[in-house]
């Protein structure tokens, strides 16, 4: 069976073959290595037997041999499937209308869901995706990744406070969280206030609990700087009874940080100068369709856009590349020790600021040290910062 | 000379078992029941029509005769026959 199924997809003609003694020809075409199969002789001089297509140069070669002569009755298999095929131009036509049917179909958004949202939110995610170019019906290939879908509707719709966009096949599934003001609960759990960082003591403000440190004292971190046990009794430890500590302690705490500059600095400049190249990317060859010129850039920066076609759910091995290559320039600049030192106490502060809380406030800056190494300079700064370096604790009590 | 070489050949292939069909260029007849026939190792064919197959073997024939005889398949040296078998006979010559 699977002898046949083979030959099938390779082809196969019935010859008939007439002359004395028939049967003498197919052994003649056994002996040349050409297989036959479903030989039968009709009468006297008649015999019909199956060759393969590929087979029919060396049956020419048996032909000339012998004083039978050949006569082809049927061709089967797909091969000549195939060549029927093209006669029947309706039904190609057709077939490939309904491919390409099939493929538009399958890059057309159909479904948007926005879920986890308020109704005016969602309704505004809508329209705000509908700018974009995102709505039931249009391309996939004019949209944007959802990563960027998902930055643009961050930055443009401010109640948003995460949103997710994942794309399924020809669906949209959009999640959102609202930016809600939650109400900051009470915090009743008993607890002391704890340094969260060394350093000296400025300033209390104490607003419940007992404190147990003074303006100018070192503390440490852990140490408990709020108490929350009310007073020291003397009498039954049971009868204590803590409660939740609040207050801010405000302290000096220092921060040594090394920031280097060089001076000589190499950057990059777009020129605005740009050009578009268009490519097809099959599985992994990029076939240039539009403008396959190389621009005499120097220097250049190259942006990649890439966008993927779907057959029904399947992703198509095949995408379309749009390479913008923009013109850059080269710029050099040598920078004084001077200029370099304040870019570098900038850069200390700047590092520092991401460090420390927004409330907190730089009171001084200093530099140690200070050193010109290899075309750099390397400083070491020394800050003194006041912020709150109370933090609340739970009593962990034993029940 | 030719005698002396299959006597050798026989003795041989009997001290060391091996398949006759190979060693002595015997044909294998398999049949399945009495509606295939599988001949391997056949040196030619002579006559064949829809009650007969006349087959060139080592040192003589093989006939089969019955009726619906169709070569299922033939290549180089086997020949699978389908039909209704009746006799098999082998003519030395």
């Amino acid at each position: 069976m699977f002898f046949k199924r083979k030959n099938w997809l390779s082809g196969y003609i019935t010859i008939e073959i007439k002359g004395e003694y028939p049967e003498r020809f197919f052994d003649l075409c056994a002996k040349f290595n050409i297989a036959s199969w479903d030989i039968e002789k009709k009468n006297e001089t008649i015999a019909i037997g199956k060759i393969k297509l590929a087979d029919l140069p060396k049956l020419r070669v048996v032909k000339r041999k012998t004083i039978h002569k050949v006569y082809f009755k049927g061709r089967n298999g797909l091969p000549f499937f195939l060549h029927h095929l093209t006669y029947q131009k309706p039904l190609l036509i057709g077939f490939f209308i309904a491919i390409a049917v099939i493929f538009f179909m399958s890059n057309i958004v159909w479904r948007i869901d926005v879920s986890g949202l308020d109704e005016e939110i969602e309704t505004k995610v809508i329209h705000q995706l509908e700018d974009y170019g995102l709505e039931e019906g249009s391309f996939q290939w004019n949209i944007a990744s959802p990563a960027t879908i998902q930055k643009q509707l961050l930055t443009d719709v401010p109640e948003l406070l995460w949103i997710g966009v994942k794309r399924n096949g020809s669906a949209f599934h959009l999640e959102g969280v609202e930016k809600t003001i939650v109400e900051k609960e009470e915090e009743e759990e008993a607890g002391h206030l704890v340094a969260t960082k060394e350093g000296v003591i400025e300033d209390l403000f104490v607003s419940r609990g007992q404190p147990l440190v003074s303006a100018n004292d070192v503390v440490y971190q852990g140490d408990i700087l709020v108490s929350g046990y009310l007073k020291e009794s003397e009498e039954d430890d049971d009868e204590r009874k803590p409660v939740a500590a609040e207050g801010e302690v405000i302290a000096k705490v220092w921060y040594k940080s090394e920031v280097t500059v060089p001076l000589d600095n190499q950057y990059l400049v777009l020129t605005g100068e740009m050009e578009q190249k268009h490519y097809l990317h099959i599985s992994k060859y990029l076939i240039p369709i539009w403008n396959f010129e190389k621009p005499e850039y120097k220097h250049h920066q190259v942006d990649v856009e890439e966008k993927n076609f779907y057959f029904l759910k399947w992703k198509l091995p095949i995408s379309y590349v749009k390479q913008s290559i923009y013109d850059a320039e080269l710029k050099e600049e040598k920078v004084s020790k001077e200029k370099a030192k304040n870019i570098a106490l900038e850069q200390g502060k700047r590092e520092l600021m991401r460090e420390i809380p927004h409330d907190a406030e730089i009171t001084d800056e200093k530099v140690l040290h200070e050193s010109v190494e290899s075309g750099k300079v390397k400083l070491t700064l020394y800050y003194t910062v006041l912020e709150n370096i109370a933090k609340k604790q739970p009593i962990t009590q034993g029940d | 000379m030719k005698k002396i070489k299959e006597k050798f050949m026989s003795a041989f292939t009997r001290t060391f078992d091996l398949p006759s069909e190979v060693t002595l260029e015997l044909p294998r007849i398999t049949m399945i029941g009495s509606i295939h026939a599988y001949i391997e190792n056949h040196q030619g064919l002579i006559i064949f029509s829809s009650t007969e197959l006349l087959l060139k073997v080592h040192q003589g024939h093989v006939r089969i005769t019955g009726d619906n005889f169709v070569l299922k398949t033939m290549i180089d040296k086997d020949i699978l026959l389908e039909g209704n078998i009746k006799d098999i006979t082998f003519e030395k010559s």
